[in-house]
């Protein structure tokens, strides 16, 4: 995305907050955040092909595929779920028409292939609309929502590995006839998948209030985080949500922190970020022998260009939602500057970081220790735990071995982290009286834990692990 | 709605309100004293290289790779543009200056720049009898024109050139709109009317002073910002000496031998290319600008293709006819004004050449510097003048 069209967001925010009746701004953010997720998709393949069309569609058809999984049977909230559903409908529909015409002109306009889709979702939209949910019992949503939350983790991992990617590619190119797609990019969907799993699961074990299908869909793809997250909860968002109905006024308060927020996040994004990349580490970095020190100045630069670009988008995203009236969960908190690993995977992509305790870590871990069958440690439950939660975060960002290799360097630090921080608990607390000492500490860890996480950048920068083996060795000037 | 909460609405609309006036007054009060204060062309003489980085070996362009790749960047304005090249640095007492003028066969498309004819010639190490070794400078630019030669040969004389060698080809002095709209020619139409009235050009150019709107910052703020990337791909320039980032298709690209059946050259058919369609007024303007510093003139070789109507045409650039006509037209002028000139046109066999029929490969380059360096040692031991 450019600045313009965070300008033009801005706007259209400001626009949503004092020019709409207060009663059309739910149905508005709806409608402009399914705009939104073909608009993005059509900004990152920079022109109206197929596939701007296919993944949001497949978006929306997968989240309504939740809904169906997880939709309460109130009769008070049917009428608007009918509702919410026909305009999801009718705004995708008009928007893949339109998409349509444009690429290939209204007398090109494939009606056939049109009608397929259109026959299909009708029919999808006629079972909808018309059938009645069933009551399921408990075993058989459980089975329900574990096969959900399956079928999403198979999605995420068909389209991040990159073998199984290709071979989709050409699938699709065969069947839907996509001429030019450099990687089949689904935008947006390792965050709307976390969102989609963490609805399913938490709607089984009850812990989610029952949402309507217009609070649901706008949680899952609200356009401020769609991109780069930050990944709300859903019971969070709805507080917000609810409130947008309530309240007229934009509090000049609220003007001020989300446009600054906006212009601190786009400064940080376009200006810092943008001129870090000319020296950042890459795959296109040529780093041979005898440079040592630019390889040294490519890994510090890439550690502050990765922080400033996501916070960035981070800091836009949480800005634009002030504006909107959704205030985001914070993803940042000066992760640089903790003094232990545990403190910055608690300070880096916060709501990450959450998610996989809260869905992972915290569930591997008790299984394991509940579990009275196999005996096990408690270091080797946590050991176990802390790689297997660190794997999933490494992989989520891609399914291939230099982030595999990247959430195990993090894993077994973290691992190492607690056994040291168990040990020297005691120590620790008697540096209390020892403040010069204390203060010693605490910068040789805000180095060491910096410098840790900077080595582990090299995996995640570098698709090639050989590359990332050579790059180590330039930095020693071996 | 109560009292209070429309007037909130209304004290936070116009809070609103006023930030968005002030923001734009202030915006438009800094592009108006940009705008009058003007101060690109004191900008364009800052520069990094030759100074806290090495100037580059070759002057920036970049059509391909991603700027954090090539660490490279296209630039037209002269003064950045030059003031990050090699040449613009302090001469050596024992050097002996080569510039060399030419299109992006001799900059170097699609090869490293240690691969090219200037890296070459100066890895040979040539030296003179008096002591002074040769040192060739890479002044080519992409696009062909004569024209962009003219402009960047009239800037480096104030670098103090020994000789200047000056590679053309057919379509570089075709009198054709490359001369008028090439990118360096646009970007300085000021220093480019000046040599037009000095030289009696005949160049229709439009006027060169930029208007008021032209200059506020809005409207300058891409090449600011090139301005400003320039210089900070100077680190990664000087920290690795990678300028360009070709991928290996564009390096071992093979030239069609086929062609089409096509004879006409532009707008002309056989048998006669009507010699005031050839720039012949600008070639004699670098001449006269280059004044007793001597100028080798090389018809830079062609790829000449070996298979479909290639009694038609030579290859996918020049039709025979044509191709032929402008090398006699060259001849004549040559020897009418006593010009060194040297005609290499058929000197590099047709697998020496790379994505075009005007660029060499690696071997093509070599084979270059092994014909061109005897005739500047030449040149350069007579010492005499080729107009």
């Amino acid at each position: 995305m450019q600045p313009i069209h965070i300008a033009g967001l801005v706007v259209l925010a400001i626009v949503y907050r004092w020019l709409l009746p207060v009663r059309w701004r739910q149905w508005f953010l709806l409608v402009t955040s399914i705009i939104g997720i073909y608009w993005f998709q059509f900004l990152w393949a920079g022109s109206a092909s197929p596939r701007v069309i296919v993944y949001p569609t497949m978006t929306l058809g997968l989240t309504l595929g939740v809904w169906w999984l997880i939709r309460p049977d109130e009769p008070t909230s049917q009428q608007e779920n009918r509702a919410t559903f026909l305009v999801t409908l009718l705004a995708a529909l008009g928007i893949v028409l339109l998409l349509e015409w444009r690429r290939t002109g209204l007398h090109e306009l494939n009606i056939f292939g049109l009608k397929r889709g259109a026959t299909l979702l009708l029919t999808a939209a006629a079972i909808f609309i018309g059938s009645r949910r069933w009551q399921w019992p408990k075993q058989t949503h459980l089975w329900l929502t574990a096969i959900g939350i399956l079928t999403i983790v198979g999605l995420f991992v068909l389209f991040k590995q990159p073998t199984l990617n290709t071979l989709l590619f050409e699938l699709l190119a065969r069947s839907i006839g996509l001429s030019y797609l450099p990687e089949a990019q689904w935008i947006g969907f390792s965050y709307v998948a976390f969102r989609l799993i963490h609805v399913l699961r938490d709607t089984q074990t009850g812990k989610i209030p029952h949402l309507t299908l217009r609070q649901y869909l706008t949680y899952v793809i609200f356009p401020p985080a769609y991109l780069s997250g930050p990944i709300d909860r859903v019971e969070r968002f709805n507080q917000d949500y609810e409130e947008l109905n309530a309240n007229r006024a934009l509090p000049a308060s609220q003007v001020i922190d989300g446009g600054s927020r906006v212009m601190i996040g786009m400064f940080k994004k376009f200006v810092i970020a943008d001129t870090l990349a000319f020296f950042a580490l890459s795959p296109y970095s040529v780093l041979g022998e005898g440079q040592a020190l630019w390889t040294w100045i490519t890994l510090y630069t890439y550690a502050f260009q990765l922080y400033f670009d996501f916070s960035g988008y981070t800091d836009i995203a949480i800005g634009l939602g002030m504006l909107i009236g959704i205030k985001l969960p914070e993803n940042f908190n000066q992760p640089y500057l903790k003094q232990n690993l545990t403190s910055f995977w608690q300070s880096w992509h916060i709501t990450l970081s959450n998610w996989v305790r809260f869905y992972v870590f915290n569930p591997l871990a008790r299984g394991m220790l509940k579990n009275k069958q196999i005996k096990r440690s408690p270091r080797l439950v946590l050991f176990i735990s802390h790689i297997t939660t660190m794997l999933v975060i490494g992989l989520w960002h891609g399914i291939s071995w230099n982030f595999a290799i990247w959430g195990v360097w993090h894993g077994i630090g973290l691992f190492i982290h607690k056994v040291w921080s168990d040990r020297t608990a005691k120590w620790y607390r008697s540096l209390e009286e020892k403040p010069r000492l204390k203060r010693a500490w605490s910068v040789a860890g805000v180095l060491l834990t910096f410098h840790y996480v900077l080595f582990g950048w090299v995996w995640f920068a570098l698709p090639d692990p050989a590359r990332s083996i050579q790059t180590f060795r330039n930095l020693l000037g071996v | 709605m109560s009292t209070e909460q429309m007037t909130g609405e209304r004290q936070s609309c116009m809070f609103a309100i006023r930030v968005v006036f002030k923001a734009g007054i202030i915006f438009a009060l800094i592009n108006l004293l940009y705008a009058l204060c003007n101060p690109m062309p004191v900008l364009e003489q800052i520069s990094i290289y030759n100074s806290l980085v090495p100037g580059r070996e070759r002057l920036p362009f970049n059509d391909y790779a991603n700027l954090n790749q090539a660490y490279n960047i296209s630039i037209t304005s002269l003064d950045p543009m030059m003031r990050s090249h090699v040449v613009t640095g302090p001469k050596p007492e024992d050097e002996y200056r080569v510039l060399l003028l030419g299109d992006s066969g001799l900059w170097g498309s699609p090869l490293t720049w240690e691969e090219t004819l200037s890296a070459r010639i100066n890895a040979a190490g040539y030296t003179l009898p008096d002591g002074k070794y040769i040192r060739t400078y890479n002044l080519g630019y992409p696009f062909t024109s004569v024209s962009a030669n003219l402009l960047i040969l009239d800037y480096a004389m104030d670098y103090e050139p020994d000789m200047i060698v000056w590679f053309i080809t057919l379509d570089s002095i075709y009198r054709q709109s490359t001369l008028t709209a090439h990118p360096i020619v646009i970007d300085n139409l000021e220093r480019m009317n000046n040599l037009s009235k000095q030289y009696n050009l005949d160049f229709p150019l439009d006027n060169a002073q930029p208007t008021f709107g032209e200059q506020l910052l809005y409207k300058q703020r891409r090449k600011l910002a090139d301005l400003i990337r320039l210089q900070l791909l100077g680190v990664p320039w000087g920290m690795t000496g990678i300028d360009s980032s070709y991928p290996t298709s564009a390096r071992s690209f093979a030239l069609a031998d086929d062609l089409e059946d096509i004879v006409e050259y532009k707008t002309f058919l056989p048998p006669t290319l009507p010699p005031d369609v050839v720039g012949f007024d600008i070639l004699m303007a670098g001449l006269a600008r280059a004044g007793d510093t001597p100028v080798l003139i090389v018809n830079e070789p062609i790829f000449i293709a070996d298979g479909k109507n290639s009694d038609l045409r030579y290859n996918s650039y020049y039709p025979r006819w044509a191709y032929d006509a402008y090398r006699e037209i060259m001849a004549e002028k040559a020897a009418a004004h006593n010009w060194y000139y040297v005609d290499l046109w058929n000197s590099i066999p047709r697998d020496e050449f790379a994505n075009t029929p005007l660029h060499p490969n690696l071997e093509g380059h070599q084979r270059l510097s092994d014909l061109i360096a005897p005739e500047i040692m030449q040149l350069a031991e007579t010492s005499s003048t080729v107009r």
